[in-house]
């Protein structure tokens, strides 16, 4: 396996929001204590419900914001605070394709200035080499040339998500940060976008932080998967593993809740009480064991913190007991 | 088909926009019995949505609706003035919709906008209509009900607020309960949960309900009999078990087959198998092709099906749309995709 392309130890990134005139700020965790690697041509999916940090992850990935505590690298820079000419290097190696192809697309401009602005703001490029690349990324995304003058009003979400890929790889980035990419698109044409996100991870030799809240499609795309809650990692290891026997409870009711086709597939009937706590005032000890069916009083005494259980981390006390 | 007279007949539905150019729903008959769940699944612009609409009489102008038979319960449809259907509206039938958060009023609390439906329809003094209103929230799973009447949508979240739309639809009773897309915007685990709901309502109740989606999981985990519809027309009706197993129209082969969930299991065997999508799009106002809606995307077009639309034929209470229908079991033709051809199928008499 060849060096990793993105390291980040303990990212956490918190948020200081005004509860009112008089009240003190409180500290918001919406990213805590998150660790990964990921080597080129990888897929890491992340996984987990609305406001467990999946998107601020993608925001310190990208470069959009930088974390509060913790560092990363990328291609073997650190990019924790990053600034000036490094940070501008950095940006180039990491790109993002957005969950909605109808709002990412800026509706005034044509495909041509859409795949060609990040090079014009990147590179030294003339207009003649900017539109021979733009057209040839054009044809790895299966795009017809034709296209190349259109607006994106005028493409069907499929077409747009591939314009938005499209971009993304303008730069040739290392690491592409795909946040949901398929949630806004028909089924049929979802396995059209995701096969041509893995083919392209294949021919580009791309690392994918793949945000997914759709576990078959994790299953089929990542190669490790992240499982978080509230902000914090609670099962992170190999796919296969966490598929075959996922350890904790939360990962099980995901698991659980996703509508299956096959009722061979399905897993055994398990409705998660309740809905994920507010993250300004979360639970003390787990922050999972208001809803979790095996809850003990350790959970509320104590946090627990990712250990190594089964070939894989787990953040659970009674992980492997239950 | 039952002798029984049907809870919701229509039969030969058109729904047409920009003055007939586009047919949104193109002579779709359905019938939904009483106590049943049926599902109807396509992708977005296939005129599920619109269908239902149409029945109940909420399309409005630029849009057509036509019919042979729109009747509910005996009623007809098509022929009542808008002051009968008010009535039956949120009595006889109730409606969920998608977005939770955009479909209650951000101006009234929860409280009022049930209280409204029950007081339009039943009548009663403050302190019943208060009580009644406390208990449908009790029985949606609303914890501490009577604080939550004072609620306004924004200081809910999104499950919270499907369950008072649930909670709004079901308090007159309604015979039949039309859910469109009542999950699409939850999470998994909520999801789930109002399903679950939804699901033990319709149980308790003897309630028909038509579960509008375009999840594959989802009505195969709750319906009793799935139509799939696409470009406006039903392809494919079968009762969930079978149309799952044996799919018959190769749209429905073809979808089934594109689910990542299908494609999950040679995941696992270390591979990074391509899943088989079908080509091409759905058509559209412009380039709805001749003969069979779906024969420039399938496997299996033949001249005929360039030529001719084929009806829906109905044999032991299972219907398809094609002149060349599947037999055999889908394990067969999933098993010939991933060998890397296209999802090949043996039609019938061939």
């Amino acid at each position: 396996m060849s060096l990793p392309v993105l390291e980040a130890r303990g990212l956490t990134r918190t948020y200081r929001i005004a509860q009112g005139l008089f009240k003190p700020r409180v500290e918001l965790f919406a990213l805590a204590n998150v660790s990964f690697t990921l080597s080129p041509g990888r897929t890491l999916g992340v996984v987990g419900e609305s406001g467990c940090g999946k998107s601020t992850l993608a925001r310190l990935i990208t470069l959009v914001e930088p974390p509060t505590a913790g560092e990363f690298s990328l291609d073997g820079l650190p990019a924790a605070g990053a600034q000036g000419a490094t940070l501008r290097q950095l940006r180039r190696t990491v790109q993002m394709v957005f969950q909605d192809p109808y709002g990412s697309l800026n509706p005034r401009k044509k495909v041509a200035s859409i795949l060609q602005e990040p090079l014009k703001i990147n590179t030294t490029l003339n207009p003649g080499e900017r539109e021979a690349a733009a057209r040839e990324m054009m044809a790895r995304v299966g795009l017809r040339p034709e296209h190349y003058g259109r607006y994106p009003h005028m493409f069907s979400g499929g077409q747009r998500q591939r314009i938005a890929v499209a971009r993304a790889l303008m730069l040739r980035p290392k690491v592409v940060v795909a946040d949901e990419p398929l949630s806004a698109l028909d089924i049929s044409i979802q396995a059209q976008v995701l096969n041509l996100l893995m083919e392209l991870q294949e021919s580009f030799n791309l690392a994918y932080l793949f945000i997914s809240h759709d576990l078959s499609v994790v299953r089929l795309i990542a190669d490790e998967v992240l499982v978080m809650y509230l902000g914090r990692p609670v099962e992170q290891g190999a796919r296969d593993d966490i598929f075959r026997e996922p350890l904790h409870p939360y990962t099980r009711a995901l698991l659980a809740s996703t509508p299956r086709v096959d009722p061979s597939l399905r897993a055994k009937p398990f409705v998660l009480k309740g809905e994920p706590p507010s993250p300004i005032n979360p639970p003390s000890g787990c922050a999972f064991r208001v809803r979790c069916p095996h809850a003990v009083p350790t959970c509320a005494e104590s946090r627990p913190e990712l250990a190594d259980v089964g070939g894989r981390k787990v953040a659970c006390h009674l992980a492997g007991q239950v | 088909m039952s002798d029984a007279v049907s809870l919701l007949e229509i039969d030969n539905l058109t729904v047409t926009f920009a003055g007939g150019a586009f047919r949104a729903v193109d002579g779709l008959s359905l019938t939904v019995e009483e106590g049943e769940v049926l599902g109807i699944v396509g992708e977005s612009g296939c005129g599920k949505s619109v269908a239902m609409l149409a029945t109940l009489g909420l399309i409005g102008y630029p849009g057509r609706v036509s019919a042979s038979t729109l009747r509910l319960a005996g009623q007809d449809l098509l022929e009542i003035s808008p002051r009968q259907r008010r009535r039956i509206l949120g009595k006889e039938v109730a409606m969920v919709f998608q977005e939770p958060m955009s479909s209650l009023n951000p101006c009234f609390t929860v409280g009022y906008q049930i209280m409204e439906t029950l007081r339009t329809h039943e009548g009663g003094t403050r302190k019943e209509l208060r009580n009644r209103t406390v208990e449908l929230l009790q029985q949606v799973g609303i914890p501490s009900p009577e604080k939550r009447l004072r609620a306004f949508p924004h200081q809910l979240s999104g499950g919270m607020n499907q369950r008072v739309m649930i909670a709004m639809a079901i308090a007159c009773n309604p015979r039949l309960l039309i859910a469109d897309e009542p999950t699409t915007a939850l999470d998994v685990t909520i999801q789930k949960q109002i399903l679950e709901l939804l699901l033990n309502l319709q149980r308790e109740r003897g309630m028909a309900m038509v579960l509008i989606t375009h999840n594959m999981g989802v009505v195969a985990e709750s319906a009793h009999r799935v139509a799939v519809m696409y470009a406006g027309q039903v392809v494919e009706l079968q009762p969930s078990g079978s149309l799952f197993n044996a799919p018959r129209h190769p749209y429905t082969a073809a979808l089934l087959n594109s689910l990542p969930e299908r494609g999950a299991p040679v995941a696992a065997l270390g591979a990074r198998p391509r899943l088989p999508s079908i080509s091409g799009l759905v058509p559209g106002q412009f380039d709805r092709p001749g003969g069979c809606l779906f024969h420039p995307r399938c496997v299996l077009a033949h001249t005929r099906c360039t030529l001719e639309n084929p009806a829906l034929e109905t044999v032991d209470a299972k219907g398809v749309r094609c002149h060349t229908p599947l037999t055999g079991p889908l394990a067969g033709v999933w098993a010939e995709a991933t060998s890397g051809q296209p999802a090949a199928v043996i039609p019938e008499g061939q």
